[in-house]
């Protein structure tokens, strides 16, 4: 009784988040919308025994993830809102014509079961003895290789963005870009 | 299973993590020259190279098997993917070196990111579990994202790169939908060994099987993005066209070896059992792809974008061998393989003519190739005639091995939209040779500098030249080959 | 207690960040509705793992992998929108018409 209270609370906080992402105007509505479902998001984690990874996406994801998507927004300004006039008039009915046709396919199929797969015991909780001791045996070969990923997004970052002193600018359109913003 | 073979299973993407650490530590301390980058580089691909090939010979066919807790294989396949797409990465940064040099100090982180796409397609053929696949995918997506933009000075690359990332990003969310309602349906997101996806879709009879087609179906979508097959083939012409044009050809070439590799094994070895489900969609795809890719390249006045749509219908033609199952893995390796060199070489030729930053490249600029460079022109009109499918090119053979696997599989009316759509397909490939040999550039047109060639380009070139005719007039032996090249 | 709500509340999530992509015009708000599916995926995990009963925790660890992907992919986007923002001063993608869409 408490969980299904305690689902349809924040089950409609995520919802209203999830509409608020999509439809305000004005991009920091947008960010703190999606912040709100990330929350609530991690109270069903946690009702599902997943309080590890629940913690990860309050800390990592609605905290830091959400604050780097905030900086940038106030960097390339938030000042004009959003331009609602369509270049093809029919992208948004046939866009509200699929979400209403998939909603109506997940209500139906919401009737039956969903998971067929083979079950397996009682589900183990997850806390972060049981995480840290499966990541580091069964999981560690994807554990190591996220490191890939960590320098491509470090590499990636400093060239698309830093713009050494001294560098070569100018590209064919003889468009410089602003090359004094060296850090 | 004993402890030096674990490690061994996935010595190609540690050779080339080192390389690409050595690369970024030795740029920010020593300040080398360019060579060295070179050096660096072409160490890795090549134990890369020799890694694969050792896998080749030694765990091809009989004598596979999966290593860390069943999260990568070691098979025929992945060895082949290996031994294609380490080359090809080689290629790629000669072809793509004038652009790399060019860049000053970020010329480093360049080259790192080529050789971790490397890794990444090379991981994401590899992988034998789902997160493995999806890490995979995201270190060659994400590497890929950034090369698109790396003229970043120019405002139509930073704009390929955001469009490539976005759809991208949305392809691979889809992906991860499919994914989660697969283990849904299934348990597990291993592919072999025992409680695997294979196991238990050969063992058991699912009753209701709506969210495991569910799942299918979303797999196929986030996958079809990434191999650009119609209807996903949208970012293909933008981002073709946008990015720098040293890149284009190792992005195109990698993106369908990754893409097409990662998809055989998934719908091939994992969902084997479900191929009823699946081929027809395949099929359907495959035609989309075909005819979308033929009629759209016609109507193309850019040379890249008329390639970016001509590599959606090759796309579909790659798709045509996989409705044969497990059984047109070793065509779909050959037309693969083949289109990748020379998609390769047509684009090293573009970077030549247009410029290696430069996105466009108009019809206009290539009017009277054929007078100016001489060489050019033919490398890129064999290029085109190979494309087309035109026979002693290797693309020809190609498309034989394609068709025959289809037609073997019973899907006759997708073979014969195919040879309709390659007939259709030589009007555009002709129309470019023509503006090469017979049109002659207009009064005061602004044309580029002329054609500049690196020797890197020049070895590309040949390179590819050489292969699509060898494999042209004698395919049999690398298609016999091939054969071995399955999944476990 | 089933687990059919939190696949339903996924989906709709999902269908949500799916709309978001299609209509939205600038960039940052794209990839807002991109994580939003992204966090469908993760409740669809973590909700599945629940009920499978996986000893594994395959739903939670591929959780876990997949916000660390998305905190990685977060950092290339972002980039990639502030170039274009030094280049020419907007983040709408609609505006970006150098090429057709």
């Amino acid at each position: 009784m408490v969980e299904l209270v305690l689902f349809i609370i924040f089950g409609l906080a995520a919802l209203f988040g999830a509409v608020t992402t999509v439809w305000a105007r004005n991009p920091v509505y947008s960010a703190l919308g999606l912040m709100l479902t990330l929350f609530s998001v991690a109270v069903f984690y946690v009702s599902n025994g997943a309080q590890f990874v629940a913690a990860v996406q309050v800390i990592v994801y609605a905290g830091a993830v959400m604050t780097l998507f905030l900086f940038v927004i106030m960097l390339v300004g938030v000042d004009r809102a959003e331009d609602r006039r369509e270049n093809l008039p029919v992208q948004r009915p046939l866009a509200l014509g699929l979400l209403v046709l998939f909603g109506a396919g997940v209500l139906v199929a919401g009737r039956f079961a969903w998971v067929t797969g083979a079950e397996g015991g009682r589900g183990a909780e997850g806390t972060v003895e049981a995480l840290g001791s499966e990541l580091f045996r069964r999981w560690v070969l994807p554990f190591e290789l996220t490191a890939l990923l960590l320098i491509i997004a470090a590499a990636g970052t400093v060239a698309l963005g830093l713009f050494r002193r001294g560098e070569a600018e100018g590209g064919d359109e003889g468009e410089a870009g602003e090359g004094e913003e060296a850090p | 299973m004993n402890g030096s073979l674990t490690f061994l299973s996935v010595a190609p993407e540690i050779a080339l993590a080192a390389a690409v650490v050595l690369l970024l530590l030795v740029e920010v301390t020593f300040k080398p020259r360019a060579w060295a980058w070179a050096v660096v580089a072409g160490a890795g691909l090549a134990a890369g190279t020799a890694l694969s090939a050792w896998q080749w010979v030694a765990h091809r066919g009989a004598d596979t098997g999966t290593f860390w807790n069943g999260m990568i294989a070691v098979d025929g396949f992945a060895a082949l993917a290996g031994l294609l797409v380490f080359p090809l990465a080689g290629l790629g940064l000669m072809s793509a070196w004038r652009l790399a040099a060019s860049q000053g100090r970020r010329g480093a982180e360049f080259i790192a990111l080529v050789l971790l796409a490397a890794a990444g397609a090379h991981l994401m053929a590899a992988a034998a579990d789902f997160i493995m696949l999806f890490i995979g995918l995201e270190v060659f997506s994400l590497s890929l994202y950034v090369l698109a933009g790396f003229t970043r000075e120019r405002v139509d690359a930073d704009e390929a790169s955001l469009k490539y990332f976005l759809l991208g990003a949305f392809a691979s969310a889809v992906f991860l939908y499919g994914v989660a309602l697969v283990f849904a349906a299934t348990g597990s997101t291993t592919f072999y060994g025992d409680g695997g996806i294979a196991d238990y879709l050969a063992g058991t009879v699912i009753f209701r099987p709506g969210v495991l087609l569910a799942g299918l179906a979303l797999l196929l979508v986030g996958l079809a993005f990434k191999v650009s097959a119609a209807p996903f083939h949208v970012w293909a012409p933008d981002v073709y066209q946008g990015a720098p044009g040293g890149v284009t050809g190792f992005l195109a070439a990698a993106a369908k070896v990754a893409g097409f590799a990662a998809l055989a094994r998934v719908l091939t070895a994992v969902l084997g059992a479900r191929a009823d489900d699946w081929v027809p969609a395949v099929a359907v795809l495959a035609a989309a792809s075909v005819v979308v890719g033929t009629l759209l390249a016609i109507v193309q006045d850019d040379v890249k974008r008329l390639l970016a749509y001509s590599s959606v219908a090759h796309a579909g033609f790659i798709l045509t061998a996989l409705v044969a199952g497990r059984g047109g893995v070793g065509d779909m390796w050959f037309y693969l393989a083949t289109y990748a060199v020379q998609v390769l070489g047509a684009f090293t030729v573009a970077a030549a003519v247009s410029g290696d930053r430069a996105g466009r490249s108009p019809l206009a600029h290539w009017a009277g190739l054929g007078r100016r460079a001489p060489w050019l022109a033919a490398a890129m009109t064999l290029m085109l005639l190979a494309m087309a499918g035109i026979p002693l090119t290797a693309g020809f053979a190609g498309k034989v091995a394609v068709f025959r696997a289809a037609i073997d599989a019973g899907y006759l009316w997708l073979v014969i939209v195919a040879v309709l759509a390659t007939v259709a397909g030589l009007f555009f490939y002709l129309r470019v040779i023509v503006a090469m040999y017979l049109a002659s550039p207009e009064e005061g047109a602004s044309l580029p500098a002329s054609p500049a060639v690196g020797w890197g380009a020049r070895f590309v070139l040949a390179v590819a030249a050489a292969a699509t005719l060898v494999f042209g007039i004698a395919p049999w032996p690398l298609l016999e080959v091939l054969r071995d090249a399955l999944p476990l | 207690m089933t687990v059919n709500q939190f696949l339903i509340l996924g989906a709709l999530l999902f269908s949500l960040g799916v709309y978001g992509v299609l209509v939205r015009r600038n960039a940052v708000a794209v990839l807002l509705s991109i994580e939003l599916m992204l966090a469908a995926v993760n409740i669809n995990l973590v909700a599945f793992g629940s009920l499978l009963g996986d000893t594994l925790h395959t739903g939670h660890i591929f959780a876990l992998f997949v916000i660390t992907v998305a905190a990685a992919e977060v950092g290339i986007g972002l980039a990639i929108v502030i170039l274009i923002f030094r280049n020419r001063s907007s983040a709408n993608v609609d505006e970006l018409d150098l090429m057709k869409w």
